[in-house]
């Protein structure tokens, strides 16, 4: 199975790879606050409208700087932040037609400027860590062992999925002569449907597994890395 | 004849829509002994391996269906009908009996749900009770064992199919059962990965139920055959009288060993 976009760059060696995951979670996770709350803070200390604009351009190079520390191909990152742009530009494009045009396209435009540098950050924290020590990171922050075995199904067997809907749409094309929309838009439901179903039964005998090698219900303590 | 490590007498098993699976079974496995399950698909060879560590039946099997199955008389107690080493498989017990039965799935993808296949396979002894640092030490060592020993952070999704079957049985090896169900264990391997994972096989002291149509691997692992069709036990002996039987094989949807036929000298 060849699906490989979450880690493929993950297990580098540059600086920003070798930090400690935990350090690179808190320091990410405060980052994307400071952003977020940019412009009301510039607000209290300046009265000049740029000033936010600013501190912005400071932070965008900052999130820069670390992912060209890292060595990692620009193309990664556009690409991501470009599949995110038509959402983010709906929401921004909300201000100025609920808030008045006045002030709306300069909040509106800082929204998408804050947005994007945000994902920047999360990306290149991604890109940087294998999701393992992600893991390993929020366990040793006291993160719910629930809330960590969710995220940890999730990276497991999304990539199932993935290759289940890649086969899926493999064996469709075999068979379709006269390609139509109507048609691509029921099947794409049909998949849907066939994958939950798919996923719903082996939630079953994955759960199976787990009791067949001792699972009762409660996490076992790792307090090992992996 | 060693002393039975397993049990299974009487076993009745139907699915909430009234479909049986199982139908009386009855056989006994010594220890270190190696038996094929063979037979057709869907004669019950999956749903009798998940009787062996009482994964099935489940609690709550038979709360929400009615009875209304022709003549197939049948009750629903809750007695046991497996023993593994004379403890009876029910609820209390489980845990004791799931550490002595290794349980093989046929879908590697089922088994392995870990972030990296280190911690998979360190998930069996953790829940055994051993310490985390205790755990990565057998979990290495079972990794070494199936020929896997330097894959240990690798996320399972970058294994092929034969490696991910072979950190399965890492992950079961890591328990230390006494008593290894194995489902299908050499289906979509490639020969060399077959020839692999038959040779570990080989090498275990423990004893192995083979649930498979792999007859071939039938012949080189197990001494006994017990032929299973449409949830009943139709033959139980040894595996080169049974695999000779062509009326009987042909008869239950299987065929004679290509090995075998090629030995034979023609009528």
């Amino acid at each position: 199975m060849q699906v490989d976009f979450l880690d493929r760059y993950s297990r580098g060696t540059s600086l920003v790879h070798r930090l400690d995951a935990r350090v690179k979670l808190v320091v990410a996770l405060l980052f994307v606050a400071l952003v977020i709350a940019t412009p009301e803070m510039v607000a209290i200390l300046f009265t000049e409208p740029l000033a936010s604009w600013l501190f912005l351009a400071v932070e965008a190079w900052l999130v820069v700087a670390a992912y060209s520390l890292a060595g990692l191909p620009w193309r990664y990152l556009a690409l991501r932040l470009l599949a995110l742009i038509p959402f983010l530009f709906l929401l921004a494009l909300g201000i100025p037609l609920t808030r008045g045009f006045e002030t709306g396209w300069n909040q509106g435009a800082q929204l998408l400027a804050r947005s994007l540098i945000s994902l920047a950050i999360m990306i290149t924290l991604v890109a940087t860590t294998p999701f393992s020590q992600l893991l390993t990171a929020f366990q040793r922050l006291h993160v719910p062992q629930v809330l960590i075995s969710i995220l940890a199904f999730m990276y497991r067997y999304m990539f199932v999925l993935v290759d289940e809907l890649d086969k899926m749409r493999r064996a469709k094309l075999a068979r379709t002569f006269y390609p139509s929309l109507w048609w691509e838009v029921r099947l794409m439901g049909n998949f849907v449907g066939i994958l939950f179903v798919r996923a719903f039964e082996r939630a079953e005998r994955v759960y199976a597994a787990m009791c067949a090698r001792g699972w009762r219900g409660t996490a076992p303590t790792k307090d090992g890395e992996p | 004849m060693n002393p039975p490590v397993l049990e299974v007498r009487e076993l009745s098993f139907h699915y909430p829509d009234g479909r049986f699976a199982l139908r009386g079974i009855t056989f006994q496995l010594g220890t270190g002994e190696s038996v094929g399950i063979v037979g057709p698909n869907g004669a019950g060879k999956s749903t009798l391996l998940l009787h062996m560590n009482g994964i099935l039946p489940s609690r709550g099997q038979y709360e929400h269906h009615h009875h209304h199955f022709g003549d197939d008389t049948h009750s629903h107690t809750t007695e046991p009908h497996v023993w593994v080493e004379a403890i009876p498989v029910v609820g209390p017990n489980l845990p004791q009996v799931r550490r002595r039965v290794g349980l093989l799935f046929q879908d590697p993808d089922d088994q392995l749900f870990c972030p990296t296949i280190l911690e998979d396979v360190m998930f069996g002894p953790l829940n055994l009770g051993h310490r985390s640092a205790v755990a990565r030490d057998i979990a290495v060592r079972s990794l070494a064992a199936v020929g896997l020993g330097d894959y240990d952070d690798r996320p399972p999704h970058h294994l092929s199919f034969g490696e991910r079957k072979r950190v399965c049985l890492a992950g079961v090896l890591a328990c230390d059962p006494m008593i290894l169900a194995l489902d299908e264990p050499t289906s979509n391997l490639d020969p060399r990965g077959r020839r692999q994972f038959m040779a570990i096989l080989r090498e275990l002291p423990a004893a192995k139920i083979i649930a498979t149509h792999d007859l071939e691997m039938v012949l080189e692992l197990c001494h006994r055959v017990i032929l299973l069709d449409e949830g009943r036990i139709h033959a139980d002996g040894p595996a080169r009288e049974i695999l000779t039987n062509e009326k009987l094989l042909v008869e239950h949807g299987l065929e004679v060993p290509l090995s075998i036929r090629l030995s034979k000298p023609a009528p």
